[in-house]
């Protein structure tokens, strides 16, 4: 015959062995990395809600007597899922005052321990004082010695909430082990209640830690955006229409913010200049970093039209307000009366041009080396001369290092085959079939891939 | 595909040697962590062999950097050996064979070290 009472419990008993499963699934899925708070509770709640469904429900469905191994299954789970509840304090509560908590914690579990034998051993192991007792007196005991010997446990948030349920559990955890040992009545009726006093509040405190780090999230969100928007407006607009160029540029980044730059300078009239820098890293370290190599350079382009100079200026810049931090850059400076550039490099992977008459590819060598290592490290200059119709890449390694699936990187593999069959499309659409080959070069079993800020700019002679 | 570090001393000297590859994430955090152990345990010569290292990209490049750099200040000399041509290529360009000290052979590494001091 079941009985109302033991029905109740025994649906509490499921619905708080399901909230203790979800729980541990929970903390071994995702793994918070502050606490094991989830896991105490998962731990504490799975098995009580078992004990709550074996002690009700045996006895009345199954019409099992007491002293049936099932129900002192029950019981024993119920005293052993102490232990993760007293876990679960000490999570919030601290150690205590010269690790009391751990010792409570140790007595506990050793008394269980025994009394479990002894009850697997005894013929009536009803006679056996249930543990649970001990903890009723031992656990306030040790919280006031705590207070007497000027023990604070550690300001945590929710702190107060959690305590109440615990409190809560503890007081009907109390009163039913007191009424057990008096009344000798097995069924436990106002744990539960306890119980779900304490659920409710752990699972508010979880709720509103939910709550603030997608609060955290959605900021941190915003600021990105508003970080990309700034960087875009360091980054030039247009592609500046001078006499005897044609020019198109691509700034592909791999996060929202990224460590790349590219930049025209302003030289006279009829010189163009172009700048490529590539700030080791990515991301928003990667993207300040690349502010300053901006100012630096708009800076210095006011005051010399000496390609070095500038790489000089920058390179101390960099030692003193970000050591650690390397870069590589590129400056260019095309000058189409004289059909003359110059360049000047530090670390940076060598601009390339195709001429069109000789059909060759043809390396802009130069040595410098990485800008933010060595102080006072002066660069070089070097010259080369165009004809109309060739075309000129300037980009990061963003561009050549792209790998395959198979390994093989874009610069070698692909870009050279590319500039040569390409030479007769127009600046633009050479630039947009550039990216979409790199793109399409770098993706992995289909999906996109890119692992570096891709950034390039294209000049043709006209 | 992650890095993996072996660690031997001989002649006292550090060797690391490398395999794998050098990105950003795990393996130049891991790199940038053996060398700064070795410092703190009063190594003073240590060689890095990139014999086996496939691959290094910028992040890898600047903790070997930032690894010499470490090791500078303390008074700890940092060489590098065996690199592959892709790598050589890479020191080239940004010019860091003038940082570094790069050899081609174990014995004339570990040498070295005795002829600067």
């Amino acid at each position: 015959m079941i009985q109302q009472k033991d029905l109740l419990l025994s649906l509490t008993g499921a619905s708080i062995f399901t909230m203790g499963l979800m729980a541990t699934i929970a903390q071994l899925v995702a793994a918070p990395s502050k606490g094991k708070g989830l896991l105490w509770f998962g731990l504490f709640a799975s098995p009580y809600g078992l004990a709550l469904i074996l002690r009700s429900a045996a006895t009345s469905v199954l019409g099992i007597q007491s002293e049936a191994p099932l129900v002192l299954f029950g019981k024993s789970v119920g005293l052993l899922a102490a232990i993760p509840a007293l876990l679960l304090f000490q999570e919030w509560y601290g150690s205590g005052w010269h690790w009391i908590s751990r010792w409570l914690i140790a007595v506990y579990a050793s008394v269980v321990i025994l009394v479990l034998g002894l009850m697997a051993l005894h013929d009536r192991p009803r006679s056996i004082p249930s543990p649970g007792v001990l903890l009723v007196i031992l656990f306030p005991l040790a919280l006031l010695v705590d207070r007497m010997a000027g023990y604070h446990p550690p300001r945590a948030p929710h702190r107060l909430i959690v305590f109440g349920g615990l409190f809560a559990f503890f007081i009907s955890f109390s009163y039913d082990h007191i009424a057990h040992w008096r009344t000798g009545d097995e069924i436990a009726m106002t744990e539960p209640v306890g119980f779900l006093v304490l659920t409710t509040c752990f699972g508010s405190v979880v709720a509103q830690q939910v709550t603030l780090k997608e609060r955290e999230r959605v900021a941190m969100a915003s600021e990105m955006i508003a970080a990309r928007r700034i960087q875009a407006r360091i980054l030039p607009t247009a592609t500046p229409s001078l006499k005897g160029f044609s020019i198109a540029a691509r700034y592909a980044p791999m996060t929202a913010v990224a460590g790349d730059l590219y930049d025209f300078l302003n030289f006279e009239s009829h010189a163009l200049g172009i700048m490529v820098a590539d700030v080791m890293g990515h991301g928003v370290p990667a993207a300040l970093i690349s502010s300053m190599v901006k100012v630096s350079v708009t800076s210095s382009i006011e005051r010399t039209a000496k390609l070095s100079t500038v790489l000089m200026e920058l390179n101390t810049t960099l030692c003193r307000e970000a050591p650690g931090q390397y870069t590589t850059a590129v400056c260019v400076a095309l000058d189409h009366e004289t059909s003359s550039g110059k360049y000047s490099s530090a670390g940076h992977p060598p601009p390339l041009l195709w001429h069109s008459t000789a059909q060759m590819l043809e390396k802009l060598d130069s040595e410098g080396l990485l800008l933010g290592v060595r102080r006072g490290e002066e660069y070089v200059e070097k010259e080369f001369s165009f004809h109309r119709g060739d075309r000129l890449l300037v980009y990061s390694d963003g561009l050549t290092e792209a790998e395959s699936d198979s390994g093989a990187n874009f610069g070698d593999f692909r870009l050279p085959a590319l500039i040569r069959a390409e030479e007769r499309r127009s600046t633009e659409d050479f630039a947009t079939l550039l990216l979409t080959e790199v793109r399409a070069w770098c993706r992995k079993a289909g999906t996109p891939n890119q692992s570096d800020d891709i950034t390039f700019v294209v000049i043709d002679f006209l | 595909m992650s890095m993996t570090i072996h660690l031997r001393e001989t002649g006292g000297v550090t060797i690391l040697d490398l395999s794998g590859r050098i990105t950003i994430g795990e393996g130049s955090v891991a790199l940038r962590d053996i060398v700064r152990e070795q410092i703190a345990l009063g190594k003073e010569r240590i060689i890095i062999n990139l014999e086996d290292v496939s691959y290094i990209d910028s992040s890898g490049l600047g903790e070997l950097i930032s690894a010499f750099v470490a090791a500078k200040n303390r008074g700890v000399s940092l060489k590098l050996l065996n690199l592959t041509k892709r790598i050589h290529e890479l020191m080239q360009i940004t010019k860091l064979y003038t940082v570094f000290d790069v050899y081609d052979d174990e014995d004339a590494a570990i040498e070295s070290f005795a002829l600067r001091e």
